[in-house]
């Protein structure tokens, strides 16, 4: 016995801590129970401390706060189940061991004793060999909880700290719960701790919301892992919050996600130093601009995008003519001043550019080119701008001279009046490098050219573009010039019809009238317009004219003439053209069914319903409308019996051919059979001989126009033409 | 025949220290003086018919009783607590008046047992 007691003895001790004995308040109303466990437990290394009724414990548990307690089920007074009780609602005793001792038959003593909080129990007859060891063991489960406690308060402590929450989201459920940390990033009330995921994602700023939707989805969908970063608003931060969400998956035995297991964090802190830094790092500090670090950069991305876009991109090099002398005779502070206005002026002339300068088919919003576009200061008086996606070269000319014009205005630098000019090289991409260095280095060249060539002026690195850019850039100055001072002047072509040979009307076409050049064609200045957006004021211009010079004929006694114009799909779609048609049959006041839209079927290139709504809309005004150069075009044949049309004008490329290639001629043929069908009347352009009269007449052609009858007419002549024509061979038509 | 079953006073003897009181001692003695109190506790609560007081003296005794090795009177006593509990008068009557004598006999045994070990 002795050496079992000795070898217990060794074997509790050395679990139990040096510095004090734990204390067990032992609870029995039998005297006999406590002085039999009594020896046992000390000899277990514990101090015991005895209690006979429920009263009595609560006060020792009061006064001496025992690491454990041994507590008898019946007893008088107060019995144990009423003690636990009180002891469980005081804070210390909110995590004490209890082990109850009760009947070995009482089941409803121990489901009693356990809803009160026993942790544990023994049954009666106590064995009280064993019932040290059962003491030790509670103590230790004590210990592994108090432990796992404190380090779910140390872990609480640091998430709160580095501001960091946890969650997890069940996916079938889409129910997802959240620690406290998260409910206080995204906002929600504190005793929030569940909700949807979707809850939480709107709550992300509305920017990268939809992102932050597909991304979280796709994670699930393929089961990976995934780290975002986005800004939530609405929590109590004004300016919302930089969040850093991580997640990975759990997957069932497919291989399905069933669970997002993850991570927020306020990132707010970091993610504001990292942008100082960057801005440090990318940035000059005299200017807020760009520096050459940010430019490469901006330099690469364009590369990039306009190697798989096939773009054009220009850079621009500048320097301050004379800045020297501003820095030496005013000192560095006034030299820095000067610096910053003139950033502002770059920034400023680059705001102003020209966005109908853009091919029609890319429309982009002001920001937009803003953000393509980058001011950067590489150093000294050296300023680069680079111009993302220019269409011409001579988009980047109508900048670079905007910049100069700009720079070149007066500065007040500390009460003195400075004046600078600028010298700009332009290089562009691809044309002159494709690479950065290359395109840095030759607009560097081109710069010193333009001071060479005489300051405040901009120069292109090759020859070629800048002589042809100068002169288109010159033709679009001068065709504005030409629009606002009307040299533009309308030829007439008439237009006969089949039947009884009678003019019926002209179509007008577009000349310009150059004071230096003389006769400028169409072809030479319609896609220039275009290109600019110029065509929209000469498109209105044409209207105008046009319209009121029905009038005049009619009101000369000359005849009733419907007159058929040409318009660009650039006027439907940058243009409000139902709006300018409009107001030209009012100004004029003729009778619209007059007036004859003719376009082409690219107009519905892009959008078929769109197209199909401006029709109705110009129909709706009582115009005539005609499809010009059809059969050229992707003509879908499906979409024409939908169009509000009246006429088809055949291309003159089937006409000119008619009579020798028979292909051309079936598609005469059957252009005007197809056309009848739908109610439509046609029209040949280019006649130029009797034999394709001829053929024309037979198929049954509508109306007929070409130099086999009149070329293109100024005003005056056509006059002449409709009186002499009255005498003329084509009017019976019997030919 | 015994009522005292000696294995039982063999385990109370092995839960002995060294240098302390005679622990076996020390429990016949609670026994023997506290028994017979509680046995007359418990008849006058019976007459008074307060069942709460005699279950929780017969719960006291039955385990005293059967750390001694007094099982058939322990068992007498289990059966007095139920009986308490279900407030059967006529049955607490007739178990008291047993348990009484019952009583007697087991101590009378327990001092032999003593003497014996004195």
């Amino acid at each position: 016995m002795k050496d079992f007691n000795s070898a217990k003895k060794e074997l509790i001790s050395s679990e139990i801590t040096k510095s004090e004995k734990p204390l067990v308040l032992h609870v029995d109303d039998d005297a006999a129970s406590l002085l039999m466990a009594e020896g046992p437990l000390m000899d277990a290394g514990f101090e015991v401390l005895h209690a006979s009724d429920g009263l009595l414990a609560l006060e020792q548990f009061e006064k001496r706060a025992p690491d454990l307690i041994i507590m008898d089920a019946v007893m008088p007074k107060m019995d144990g189940f009423e003690a636990i009780k009180k002891i469980r609602s005081s804070s210390r005793g909110l995590h004490t061991p209890i082990l109850m001792i009760t009947g070995l038959d009482d089941l409803e003593s121990i489901t009693r004793a356990y809803d009160e909080g026993a942790t544990d129990f023994l049954t009666k007859p106590v064995n009280f060999f064993i019932l040290p060891y059962r003491v030790q063991y509670m103590l230790r489960s004590k210990h592994t909880a108090d432990e796992l406690r404190a380090s779910q308060a140390r872990l609480d402590n640091a998430q709160r700290i580095a501001r960091l929450g946890h969650w997890e989201w069940e996916i079938a459920s889409n129910k997802v719960v959240w620690s406290r940390e998260v409910a206080t990033i995204f906002g929600f009330d504190e005793r929030t701790l569940s909700g949807s995921m979707s809850e939480l994602i709107n709550k992300v700023d509305c920017a990268t919301r939809s992102d932050v939707q597909m991304q979280t989805d796709q994670a699930v969908e393929t089961a990976k892992a995934f780290s975002l970063e986005f800004i939530v608003s609405g929590n109590r931060e004004k300016d919302g919050l930089s969040v850093r969400m991580e997640a990975e998956p759990k997957v069932d035995k497919n291989g399905r996600c069933t669970h997002m297991v993850g991570t927020v964090q306020d990132v707010t802190k970091s993610a504001t130093a990292r942008k100082e830094i960057h801005d440090l790092a990318y940035y000059d500090l005299v200017t807020g601009l760009p520096n050459r670090a940010q430019l490469r950069e901006s330099l690469t991305q364009a590369l990039f995008k306009s190697e798989r876009m096939d773009n054009q991109f220009a850079l621009l090099f500048l320097d301050l003519d004379h800045f020297k002398q501003v820095n030496d005779t005013l000192g560095h502070d006034a030299g820095d001043d000067l610096l910053q206005q003139v950033s502002e002026r770059l920034a400023g002339a680059l705001r102003e550019s020209d966005v109908l300068g853009r091919p029609v088919a890319t429309e982009i919003s002001p920001d937009d080119v803003a953000a393509q576009d980058t001011v950067a200061r590489i150093g000294g008086d050296e300023f680069v701008v680079l111009l993302g996606d220019i269409y011409r070269p001579e988009d980047a000319a109508r900048v670079a001279e905007r910049i100069a014009k700009s720079i070149s205005e007066p500065y007040t630098i500390s009460d003195v009046d400075v004046a600078v000019t600028t010298s700009i090289g332009i290089s562009v991409y691809p044309g002159d490098g494709r690479d950065a260095e290359t395109l840095m280095k030759h607009a560097d060249v081109a710069m010193y050219h333009a001071k060479e060539n005489g300051r405040n002026g901009f120069q292109f690195y090759s020859k070629e573009i800048h002589e042809q850019a100068l002169s288109r850039f010159s033709m679009e100055k001068e065709l504005k010039i030409a629009i606002e001072e009307e040299q533009l002047f309308l030829q007439y072509q008439p237009k006969l019809d089949m039947k009884t040979g009678q003019t019926v009307g002209v179509e007008a076409l577009v000349r310009w009238n150059h004071p230096e050049k003389g006769s400028i064609s169409p072809v030479d200045f319609i896609s220039l317009a275009e290109a600019t957006g110029l065509i929209i004021p000469l498109g209105r211009w044409v209207l105008k004219e046009s319209t009121r010079q029905i009038q005049d004929w009619i009101d000369k006694g000359l005849g009733t003439f419907s007159v058929a114009i040409n318009c660009s799909p650039v006027q439907f779609s940058r243009g409000n053209m139902v709006a300018d048609v409009e107001e030209a049959i009012r100004l004029s006041g003729i009778d619209p069914n007059l007036l004859e839209i003719e376009l082409t079927e690219n107009l519905f290139l892009n959008n078929i319903e769109n197209g199909v709504a401006l029709l109705k809309s110009l129909k709706a005004l009582g115009v005539q409308i005609a499809i010009d150069d059809f059969g050229t075009g992707v003509s879908s044949l499906s979409y024409l019996k939908r169009l509000p049309v009246d006429r088809l004008k055949i291309d003159q490329s089937f006409v000119e051919n008619m009579h020798s290639d028979v292909g051309d001629a079936a598609i005469v043929s059957a252009i005007v059979t197809l056309g009848h069908n739908l109610g439509l009347n046609i029209v040949a352009e280019g006649v130029e001989s009797a034999q394709q009269f001829e053929i024309l007449r037979r198929y049954k052609c509508n109306e007929v126009q070409g130099y086999y009858f009149s070329y293109p007419l100024s005003c005056a002549e056509f006059e002449r033409w409709v009186l002499e024509y009255e005498s003329s061979q084509f009017k019976t038509g019997t030919r | 025949m015994s009522e005292i079953d000696h294995k039982a006073l063999d385990n109370v003897r092995a839960l002995q220290r060294p240098g302390t009181p005679d622990l076996l001692g020390r429990i016949v003695d609670l026994f023997v003086i506290q028994t017979p109190k509680d046995v007359a506790a418990i008849s006058a609560s019976v007459e008074s018919e307060d069942f709460e007081s005699v279950r929780i003296a017969a719960h006291s005794i039955k385990s005293s009783a059967a750390y001694v090795g007094a099982q058939q009177f322990s068992e007498r006593l289990a059966k007095l607590e139920i009986a308490a509990r279900e407030n059967d008068l006529a049955q607490c009557q007739q178990l008291v008046d047993a348990i009484d004598q019952h009583a007697e006999a087991v101590i009378d045994e327990l001092l032999t047992v003593q003497d014996k070990v004195a």
